[in-house]
């Protein structure tokens, strides 16, 4: 026993019970637990405090905790009777009360939902621990007066090159993108698009951490392959892949390692990597490796800590100087472009995720709308409640009731609510995110860093919302002298309508900019989903077919589908029509230096089958060997830069950067073979080399599935062992508009929600005015009003605000509208139409609202609310 | 008013009480508890349950000696009232009715 005596029950769970238990149980209490703690303090100390933590959290029930809220009548007024009025004054006015909640919630939630969006989007990139030392070096040719390029790609020796020359370069890193491949384990085949080639230094630059393998040797053998988790459960399921073989094309790699979860909030997504050493210059490429000219390499590097990659990037021209001619050098600059800065930076390749700055911007306007229009609402209608008040508060001051006591009575209602909004917002916000996601295809990543963020950000700003909302009812009561107003000789109707029609106009001006603003984004949308691309997008298959192997199977096939009724012309071409095309200097007789182009490469009848017209000349047909060798079919863009004319075009030498040389045989109708995010730019099309990836179909119209499932039986006879990929182009086409059509739906929905918001405040709004407003309802009925007429005159006032809000709007909406749609090469014309309608659809639910409300207020038997007094 | 009805557990405390007089307390009457039925009880239980019991007027309390064991605290010593015995016996009489009426060969089967 006296071992023990130094052994005490722990302090914190001690101190907790004597906090919160009645003090007339607190001695029994607290022996019994210490007679308990001495007993199992004999066997073990640790046991014993265990279990006294534990018994103390189990004392923690109604009987022994005692009141912490008494009714003191406090001084400073903030006591429970408060609250309980508060509560009072909720029931006295469901509706409002309803109403406010809900606009609150949803308006909150909604911009909880914006914040975590929006935060995803300017996240890119940023989970690299070094991310503030990486940069990407990108081609930027906008020195040249012919082209405005900036590419962000490179030449392939520039990485090993610039950590070699640098020594404040401490790595590189090169990745090149392969086409799509058919990746085989087993039974397990599919084609893969996301399979590079890179510099084992990846591991080390990026923080891409291996769940399995060994990052100082994974990428040591040319034959090894690196998968993502997804990747390896696809291919391996629940088995260990480290070891295993798996056939890449026809060249079997063991794989020596696997990443963990990758966030996908990176710019570069990518499945599967192996080492740049294995990567060897495709057939028929007129190219090697130590061509600084082959500008198709994506590269990274490293900075040491400290270094400054301005004055690295000023030192760059006199590295390329080594390696360029000067004639070609003054036509680029190399740029050292920051990784956080790459997603927003507007570059497309087909590698790339790009981001959209001003949708981030626009999103995060809408939520900021969202949350004043919130708050004006809560604010209009506490206020407008505080005012039919009036004659509690007199009574209450007459009473006695100090200045303090009476601003607490305002200000604790709308704090509780907006807190009370709050917690259910956040509550909701998970579930909504996840509906988003399903919904709109939205990403985001809601972690618990996050998730606390967003609870620090909203939970004051909520309460900041009910702070301001309740201060000035709490003001202007609190300054009411009692006599007058028990007189009844105040006019309580006047006081605060100032503030009231600020509030109001302003409200109107952030629906109809809203509304406006939605109008002009989804028929920029539309337009650009439904705009002629100069061919017809319609009944245009893509089938995807791989590999060199099977070169052999491309005529068979196409003899087999023509025999299919519902396919009517075969062709091939590299890429969809979706930007992904080769480049490179194009020379022509009679001009002096040549000029950088898109060059893309077509099978026979190729415009034919899609439906572009030829304007001169002829295009691929029966190709003879000649012409395969030596023909070359330009668009109408390409015949401009060089000021020809179509037919002037036909005949004319011209030379290919290095892959052909020959005469202009075709000139083609100019179509769109990007998206039309961009102009259409020049275009050369040479009949292929080597057979390409895609072959294009026209088919029936009517039953798409029987007519895909044909396409595929052919397929299968001809090509058994290949999967079969078709899409239909113009599905595929859409999805170049991804990220438009997302941001379009949830500017559409969100102001949706806002208009929502604002009927919502409108509703309660009207509802008190007509409410405080009935005695001169009742005196003008008495006096022969008509019903009609009492609606107008309640209306007038409203349709004024809305007037004036839209004068304000318009030049503001006009200018960031203007600017968005700059961004577009193919835009809508901002007409007036779009401002009209705003105003026309604000004025008519404003309009419905009215009529009922004050058709309600008119309708009332005005001996009910004259009788009153 | 309270329910004047006694709980499985707040019979079994009151027998405790009853077994422990006069010196039945909160850990006392929690170790005869745990020993007699071999279940285990919290200290929290025993003290919720002795709370209503008194509150419903069974029971009634008084301070007793102080302890070096219990940190130089009190312990409170309960007692079982007459309406409290009352209470107890009608359980009694009520189970020994039921027992008396059973039909036997609802006993057999176990």
């Amino acid at each position: 026993m006296s071992g023990l005596k130094h052994i005490n029950p722990p302090s914190l769970p001690q101190r907790f019970l004597q906090w919160f238990c009645k003090p007339e149980l607190l001695e029994m209490i607290e022996g019994d637990l210490e007679e308990e703690f001495y007993n199992k303090a004999e066997q073990s100390s640790i046991k014993a405090k265990w279990y006294y933590t534990i018994e103390v959290i189990r004392f923690f029930k109604p009987f022994a905790i005692k009141k912490i809220f008494k009714n003191k009548s406090g001084i400073m007024g903030m006591n429970a009777n408060y609250l309980k009025v508060a509560i009072r004054g909720f029931k006295n006015d469901k509706t409002n009360m309803v109403l406010s909640l809900v606009g609150l919630i949803v308006a909150l939630t909604c911009a909880m939902v914006i914040y975590t969006i929006v935060n995803y989007q300017l996240s890119y990139d940023g989970f690299h621990e070094k991310s503030d030392r990486i940069f990407r070096i990108n081609y930027d040719e906008t020195k040249n007066p012919r082209s405005d390029r900036i590419l962000p790609t490179v030449g392939p020796p520039l990485g090993p090159a610039i950590k070699e020359f640098f020594p404040e370069v401490e790595a590189s890193v090169r990745f090149r993108y392969t086409p799509n491949q058919i990746v085989t384990y087993r039974d397990n085949q599919f084609y893969e698009e996301k399979i590079f080639y890179v510099d084992p230094s990846v591991l080390t630059v990026f923080s891409y951490p291996l769940a399995k393998g060994n990052p100082e040797n994974a990428l040591d053998k040319k034959n090894s392959i690196i998968l993502t988790a997804p990747m390896a459960k696809k291919y391996f399921g629940n088995d260990n892949p480290i070891g295993k073989i798996l056939d890449v094309g026809e060249i079997p790699l063991e794989v020596t390692g696997v990443f963990e979860e990758i966030p996908s909030n990176t710019h570069f997504p990518f499945d599967f990597i192996r080492p740049f050493d294995a990567f060897e210059v495709p057939y028929g490429y007129p190219v090697t490796l130590d061509d600084w000219g082959w500008i198709s390499f994506h590269t990274y590097v490293l900075l040491k800590e400290g270094a400054d990659y301005k004055a690295l990037e000023a030192k760059l021209p006199e590295f390329a100087k080594t390696h360029f001619e000067e004639e070609r050098l003054n036509a680029f600059d190399y740029k050292l472009q920051p990784l956080n800065e790459i997603y927003f930076s507007g570059i497309h390749t087909e590698v790339h995720k790009v981001g959209n700055y001003s949708y981030v911007y626009v999103l995060s306007c809408v939520g900021i709308l969202l949350l004043v229009l919130a708050a004006f609402n809560f604010t209009n209608i506490s206020t407008a409640k505080s005012l039919t008040r009036a004659l509690e508060t007199g009574v209450r001051k007459a009473m006695g009731s100090s200045k303090n006591a009476l601003w607490w009575r305002y200000l604790l209602e709308p704090l509780v609510l907006t807190l009370l909004s709050v917690v259910v917002g956040l509550l909701l916000l998970p579930f909504l995110l996840e509906q988003a996601q399903a919904s709109l295809g939205v990403e985001y990543l809601l972690t618990n860093e996050l998730y606390i963020e967003v609870a620090l950000l909203f939970v004051p700003l909520a309460l900041f919302i009910g702070f301001v909302s309740g201060i000035y009812p709490a003001f202007i009561m609190s300054s009411f002298n009692p006599s007058t107003v028990l007189k009844g000789s105040m006019k309580t109707g006047q006081k605060g309508s100032v503030l009231r029609t600020t509030l109001v106009t302003v409200q109107f001006a952030i629906t109809s900019a809203l509304l406006i603003g939605s109008f002009i984004i989804s028929s920029q949308i539309n337009f650009m989903l439904n705009k002629d691309l100069g061919f017809d997008k319609e009944e245009l298959a893509v089938l995807q077919m791989p590999g060199e192997v099977l070169q052999r199977y491309f005529e068979p096939l196409k003899t087999k589908l023509m025999q299919n009724p519902n396919v009517s012309g075969v062709t091939m071409a590299g890429g969809r029509l979706d930007g992904d095309t080769g480049s490179g200097p194009i020379a022509m007789e009679g001009v002096d230096e040549p000029v950088p182009m898109a060059i893309n490469a077509i099978g026979d009848d190729f415009f034919k089958i899609i439906g572009v017209k030829v304007l001169a000349g002829k295009e691929f047909s029966n190709t003879n060997e000649y012409d395969s060798a030596h023909g070359v079919i330009i668009n109408e863009s390409v015949a401009k830069v060089f000021n020809l004319t179509p037919e002037e075009a036909i005949g004319k030498q011209i030379r290919v950067s290095g892959q052909r040389e020959g005469t202009v045989m075709g000139v083609v109708e100019n179509f769109h073979f990007t998206s039309l995010h961009d102009q259409i730019q020049p275009l050369v099309l040479i009949y292929p080399h080597t057979r390409l990836r895609n072959i294009y179909m026209r088919v029936e119209a009517g039953n798409l599935h029987d007519v895909i499932v044909s396409i595929e039986n052919d397929w299968k006879e001809v090509v058994p062992e290949v999967p079969f990929d078709l899409v239909m182009l113009n599905d595929h086409l859409q999805s170049l508009y991804k990220n438009d059509m997302q941001f379009a739906g949830m500017v559409k929905f969100f102001s949706w929600v806002t208009i929502i918001i604002a009927i919502v405040g409108l509703y309660g709004l009207i509802t008190l005015i007509c409410k405080y407003r009935m005695k001169e309802v009742g005196i003008r009925k008495v006096l022969g009003a008509s019903v009609g007429s009492l609606i107008v005159t309640l209306s007038k006032s409203f349709t004024l605000f809305i007037l004036i809000a839209n004068i304000i709007t318009w030049p503001i909406v006009y200018y960031f509208a203007d600017n968005w749609i700059d961004s577009f090469a193919y835009k809508i014309s901002l007409s007036p139409l779009y401002f009209v309608l705003g105003l026309v659809i604000t004025l008519f639910i404003a309009g419905v609202t009215l009529v009922i409300q004050s058709g309600k207020a008119a309708l009332v038997n005005p001996v009910k609310t004259l009788r009153q007094e | 008013m309270k329910g004047t009805n006694l709980g499985e557990f707040e019979e079994l405390v009151m027998l405790a009480i009853g077994v422990l007089h006069p010196k039945a307390y909160g850990v006392s009457i929690k170790d005869e508890i745990t020993d007699r039925s071999g279940r285990s009880v919290t200290l929290s239980a025993v003290h919720a349950s002795l709370h209503r019991l008194e509150e419903k007027g069974f029971l009634e309390s008084e301070f007793g000696e102080a302890s070096n064991k219990r940190g130089g605290k009190r312990k409170k010593y309960f007692f079982i009232t007459a309406y409290g015995a009352k209470a107890l016996e009608e359980v009694k009489e009520l189970r020994e009715q039921l027992w008396a009426d059973m039909n036997k060969v609802a006993l057999n089967n176990s």
